[in-house]
C-alpha cells in the first residue's frame, strides 16, 4: 500500500464513506458497487431507442405495436425493465411535435435512452418546457417549431416513461435499418430536436 | 411536499445549460453514489417513491445550490439520510468517516461478505425484468374523455401532483388502472394502489394569456387527485 495521501473532495468523500460503512454492514461490497455502475455505464444507451425508431421507420406492422403497446414492442428487442415497466411512445408529425420532460424530478426512460444528460434534470429544463415549449426549444435548443404545429408536452409524473418517436428525415427512402438508426439522436427521442438529416448523419 | 422540487412554470432559473454530449457521470463518485441507491433499492432498504421523497426533504436552499455542482448531489444526500433514519448507520459514525478520509486516516478495509457473482448477476437480471405497473385497486371512476380538475392541496409529505395544475381542469387521455400511489407508498407499501390517468391540460388553461391555444400538456395523475368536472 502506497503512502501516498489521497485528497478527495467533500462529495467523494462523502461517498465513500457510506459506501465503506455498507461494505461493513454487508449490504454492498466493491464488486457489486463496481457491477451496478458498468451497467448503468454500458448496458443502458440510447442505441436502444435509435434501433426501436428504425424498426418504426420501416415496418408499419411494428410501428402499429409501439403505439398500441410500446412496453411489449420494445420488449421484444431487448429493450425492458427498470424504468420502462410501462412506457408509451409518442409519435411526431407535420402536425404534432411531442416533447418530455420531468419536472418533479429526473424520470426518463433509461433502457432506451440510457442515463438522462445534466441539461434534462436541470431547474432551467424542467421549469420552462411545460410553461413555454416553443420558447424553450427556440432559444435554448436553436428548434424553432411551426405555428402550424400542435406540440405536446409529457410530463412524467407517474412510473410511466415517454419515448419520442421523430419523423423519418426527407431522402432515406432506401435506407436500411442500421443506417436509419444512426440518423436518431437522443435528443430527437426526447423530443428537443428531429431526427438528424442524411447529411448529418453521425460517424 | 411543496418544495422547490416542483419546478413547473417557474421562472428565473435562465437558459437551459444545453450540452450536445457528456459522459453519464461527470466524476466518479456519481456513479457510486447511484449505484449505492440503486442497491438500497434491490435489498428493499428504499424504493422510488421513499427516495424521492428523501430527495426533496434536502433543503430547498440545498436542492438548488447542489444541483449546479451535480444532480447526483440530490441521490447522495438522499441515500446519507435514508441509511441514517432507518438506524443502518448512526449519523456521528457517517461524520467521523467522512472526517476519516478527508484527513487520510481512514484505511480501506476488507468488507464484511463478498458477494458470489451469481448473486450480483441475478441482481442485474432483474433491473432488466420488466413487470406490469397495473395492481388490483379500486376501479376507476373517469374514462378517457371526461373532464376532471385538480383539487387543491399542500401536502408536507410525497406527492406526484404538480403545482403548475391545481384547480386546473383538464380532459382523461388515458386511464390506466390502479397502480402504486405515491402519496401513501413513499411511507406504507402495504397501502392501496389508486387509478392512475393521463390528463391533458390546455395551454390556455393552465397560463392564461401566457400560454397558446394550441399546445396540451400531459400529466399523470391519481384518482385523489381528481374531481369530476
Amino acid at each position: 500500500m502506497s503512502d501516498h495521501v489521497e485528497k478527495y473532495t467533500e462529495y467523494e468523500a462523502r461517498t465513500k464513506a457510506i459506501e465503506t460503512l455498507l461494505y461493513e454492514r454487508g449490504i454492498v461490497s466493491p464488486a457489486a458497487v463496481d457491477r451496478v455502475v458498468s451497467y448503468y455505464e454500458n448496458d443502458l444507451g440510447p442505441m436502444g431507442g435509435a434501433k426501436v425508431v428504425a424498426k418504426a421507420w420501416v415496418d408499419p406492422e411494428y410501428r402499429d405495436w409501439l403505439e398500441k403497446d410500446a412496453t411489449a414492442a420494445m420488449a421484444s428487442l431487448g429493450y425492458a425493465g427498470e424504468q420502462a415497466h410501462q412506457i408509451a411512445a409518442v409519435f411526431n408529425s407535420a402536425e404534432t411535435h411531442n416533447v418530455v420532460v420531468c419536472t418533479l424530478c429526473s424520470c426518463y426512460p433509461w433502457p432506451v435512452l440510457g442515463l438522462p444528460p445534466a441539461w434534462y434534470k436541470s431547474m432551467e429544463y424542467r421549469s420552462r418546457v411545460v410553461a413555454d415549449p416553443r420558447g424553450t426549444l427556440k432559444s435554448d435548443f436553436k428548434f424553432p417549431v411551426s405555428p402550424d404545429v400542435e406540440v405536446k408536452v409529457w410530463d412524467s409524473s407517474s412510473e410511466i416513461r415517454y419515448i419520442v418517436i421523430p419523423e423519418r428525415p426527407e431522402g432515406t427512402e432506401d435506407w436500411s435499418e442500421v443506417q436509419l438508426a444512426k440518423l436518431v439522436s437522443r435528443d430527437s427521442m426526447i423530443g428537443v430536436s428531429n431526427a438528424l438529416a442524411p447529411n448529418e448523419v453521425m460517424a | 411536499m411543496d418544495g422547490i422540487h416542483d419546478t413547473g412554470g417557474m421562472t428565473g432559473y435562465g437558459p437551459v445549460p444545453y450540452q450536445k454530449d457528456e459522459p453519464y457521470f461527470h466524476h466518479e463518485w456519481e456513479g457510486r453514489a447511484l449505484s449505492i441507491l440503486t442497491w438500497m433499492h434491490i435489498r428493499g432498504l428504499s424504493w422510488w417513491d421513499k427516495s424521492r421523497f428523501y430527495r426533496e426533504m434536502m433543503g430547498n436552499e440545498n436542492y438548488v445550490n447542489e444541483i449546479r455542482d451535480s444532480y447526483y448531489t440530490h441521490w447522495l444526500s438522499a441515500a446519507e439520510r435514508i441509511l441514517v433514519s432507518d438506524n443502518i448507520i448512526t449519523e456521528d459514525e457517517r461524520k467521523k468517516r467522512v472526517q476519516e478520509i478527508l484527513d487520510g486516516s481512514y484505511v480501506d478495509r476488507n468488507p464484511s461478505r463478498q458477494f458470489e457473482e451469481g448473486d450480483i448477476d441475478k441482481a442485474i437480471e432483474a433491473m432488466h425484468k420488466p413487470h406490469s405497473l397495473v395492481l388490483s385497486g379500486p376501479e376507476p371512476s373517469f374514462s378517457a374523455g371526461d373532464s376532471v380538475t385538480v383539487k387543491s392541496m399542500n401536502p408536507l409529505g410525497h406527492t406526484r401532483c404538480p403545482k403548475y395544475v391545481r384547480n386546473r381542469t383538464g380532459v382523461v387521455h388515458t386511464s390506466h388502472g390502479p397502480q402504486v400511489y405515491p402519496d401513501s407508498n413513499y411511507i406504507n407499501r402495504e397501502d392501496v394502489p389508486q387509478p392512475l390517468y393521463t390528463v391533458a391540460f390546455k395551454s390556455k388553461d393552465l397560463w392564461g394569456d401566457d400560454g397558446n391555444d394550441k399546445d396540451v400538456v400531459y400529466v399523470d395523475l391519481w384518482e385523489p387527485y381528481l374531481v369530476g368536472a
